[in-house]
C-alpha cells in the first residue's frame, strides 16, 4: 500500500460496512485531487509564460545600475561612522533602511522564504533598533511584524501588479524617505536570479549623503557642477532609485522562475495521487461488485436447495 | 551657489526626477504619448505601519503623481 492510499483509509466509517460512503468520499476525492492538479498545471503554464518577459526585463535593467554602482562601489560599509571624529555633514538620523522585495503572491517555493530569513538575521544582529524593515509585497509583511512590530515602516500592495512603472517606484521610495530623510546606508534585498532554476539573496549597499561625505576622498577623482554635496546626495538617492528598480525585475524572474519548479512539483504530484486513488478507488468498487454477485448467486442458490 | 532650488523647496532628487519624467512624457507626440502612458500607468496601496499596526495607507496612482506634480510647481 503506498502514502497516497494509507491517506484515505481512516474515510472508511465503521458504520457503513457496505463500502457505499467510502466509494462516494474516494470519488469526491479524486475529483478534488484532479481539478487541484488541473489549477496548478495552469499556474504553472502562467508561469512559464510570465517567465520569459521576466527574465528578458532583468536582463535589460541590468545596466542601468551598473552606473552608480561603479562609483559608489567604493564605500560598501558604514564603518566610517566608527572610525571618524568629524561631525557629519548633515544631522545623522542613526537608521538603515532596509527594503525587501518580496511577493504578494505566493506558491513560489522558497522565493520569499529566504528573504525574510535574511532579514531577521540582520534584525536579530542589530541591538539597538537602527534598522527600519520596508517591503514590497504582502508576503513580507506578517513574519517580520510579528517579531519586530516597532521597525516595520511601509509595505506596498498590489505594487506592479501589471508591471513594474518607474514613476511608482519612485513615489513609493520618496515615501519610505520621507519618513528616514537622512538615512546612513539602505539595503534593498531580493532574489538574484541566475537561470530557471537558481536563485539567490543577494543584498545592494546604498551608502547614505553623510556616509558618502564622509568618504569623500574617495571620490575626489570625479568633478561634480558646482555644489557638490547636493550631487552626492543626488546619487545616493539615484542608486537608491536603481538599484531598487534592478532587484524588482530580478525578483519578479525569481518569482516567476521558482512558481515554475513548484507549480511542476505540485502537478506532478497530483498525477500521482489521482493515479493511486484512482487504483483504490476501482479495486473498492470491483470489491463490493464482486461482494453482492457472491450475495446473490449464494442466496439464489438457497433457495434453490430448499425447494 | 546657484542649482538646486528644488531641494530648498523640500523636494527630494526622487520626486524631482518624477516631475522631471512627466513633463518629459507630457510632451511626446501622440502615438509615443499614448504608448508611453499605458506603459507608465499604475495603482497600488502603500500601507504606513506603526507599532506593527496599519496606520494609513496612500494609494498610489496616476492622479497622485499628477497633483504632486502640480501642487509641486505653483
Amino acid at each position: 500500500m503506498n502514502s497516497a492510499s494509507k491517506l484515505f483509509v481512516a474515510l472508511a466509517s465503521p458504520a457503513n460496512q457496505r463500502n457505499m460512503a467510502t466509494l462516494k468520499d474516494l470519488k469526491i476525492r479524486l475529483g478534488t485531487v484532479k481539478t487541484i492538479s488541473k489549477l496548478t498545471k495552469t499556474l504553472h503554464m502562467v508561469a512559464s509564460s510570465k517567465l520569459r518577459s521576466a527574465e528578458k526585463k532583468a536582463e535589460e535593467s541590468g545596466p542601468f545600475s551598473v552606473g552608480p554602482q561603479k562609483i559608489l562601489g567604493a564605500v560598501t560599509s558604514s564603518d566610517a561612522f566608527n572610525t571618524t571624529t568629524e561631525a557629519p555633514v548633515e544631522e545623522r538620523s542613526g537608521k538603515q533602511l532596509l527594503i525587501a522585495i518580496t511577493t504578494d503572491t505566493g506558491m513560489c517555493g522558497p522565493v520569499n522564504h529566504q528573504i525574510i530569513k535574511t532579514i531577521k538575521a540582520l534584525l536579530k544582529d542589530d541591538g539597538k533598533q537602527e534598522i527600519l524593515v520596508s517591503t514590497t509585497g504582502l508576503k513580507g509583511v506578517a513574519p517580520i511584524v510579528a517579531d519586530y512590530p516597532n521597525q516595520f515602516l511601509i509595505s506596498g500592495r498590489d505594487f506592479g501588479k501589471a508591471d513594474y512603472s518607474f514613476p511608482e517606484v519612485l513615489l513609493f521610495l520618496n515615501e519610505i524617505i520621507s519618513k528616514v530623510p537622512n538615512y546612513d546606508s539602505a539595503l534593498v534585498v531580493y532574489n538574484k536570479f541566475k537561470n530557471a532554476l537558481s536563485y539567490n539573496v543577494d543584498r545592494q549597499f546604498i551608502p547614505g549623503f553623510n556616509l558618502l561625505e564622509l568618504n569623500r576622498d574617495k571620490f575626489y577623482e570625479y568633478m561634480t557642477s558646482e555644489d557638490r554635496a547636493a550631487t552626492m546626495k543626488d546619487l545616493s538617492e539615484f542608486h537608491l532609485a536603481s538599484s531598487f528598480w534592478t532587484g524588482l525585475y530580478q525578483n519578479r524572474a525569481s518569482e516567476m522562475a521558482a512558481r515554475m519548479v513548484a507549480m511542476d512539483n505540485a502537478s506532478k504530484n497530483g498525477e500521482s495521487i489521482s493515479q493511486a486513488l484512482g487504483l483504490q478507488y476501482n479495486r473498492a468498487r470491483q470489491a463490493m461488485i464482486t461482494s453482492e454477485l457472491i450475495e446473490i448467486v449464494s442466496g439464489a442458490s438457497a433457495i434453490e436447495s430448499s425447494d | 551657489m546657484a542649482g538646486q532650488y528644488w531641494r530648498a523647496a523640500g523636494i527630494t532628487y526622487l520626486q524631482y526626477a518624477n516631475i522631471c519624467g512627466t513633463h518629459v512624457r507630457n510632451c511626446l507626440k501622440e502615438p509615443f504619448k499614448a504608448v508611453a502612458k499605458n506603459r507608465e500607468g499604475f495603482i497600488s496601496n502603500t500601507v504606513l505601519y506603526k507599532n506593527g499596526k496599519e496606520a494609513s495607507t496612500i494609494v498610489l496612482n496616476a492622479e497622485l503623481l499628477q497633483k504632486e506634480v502640480l501642487t509641486k510647481k505653483n
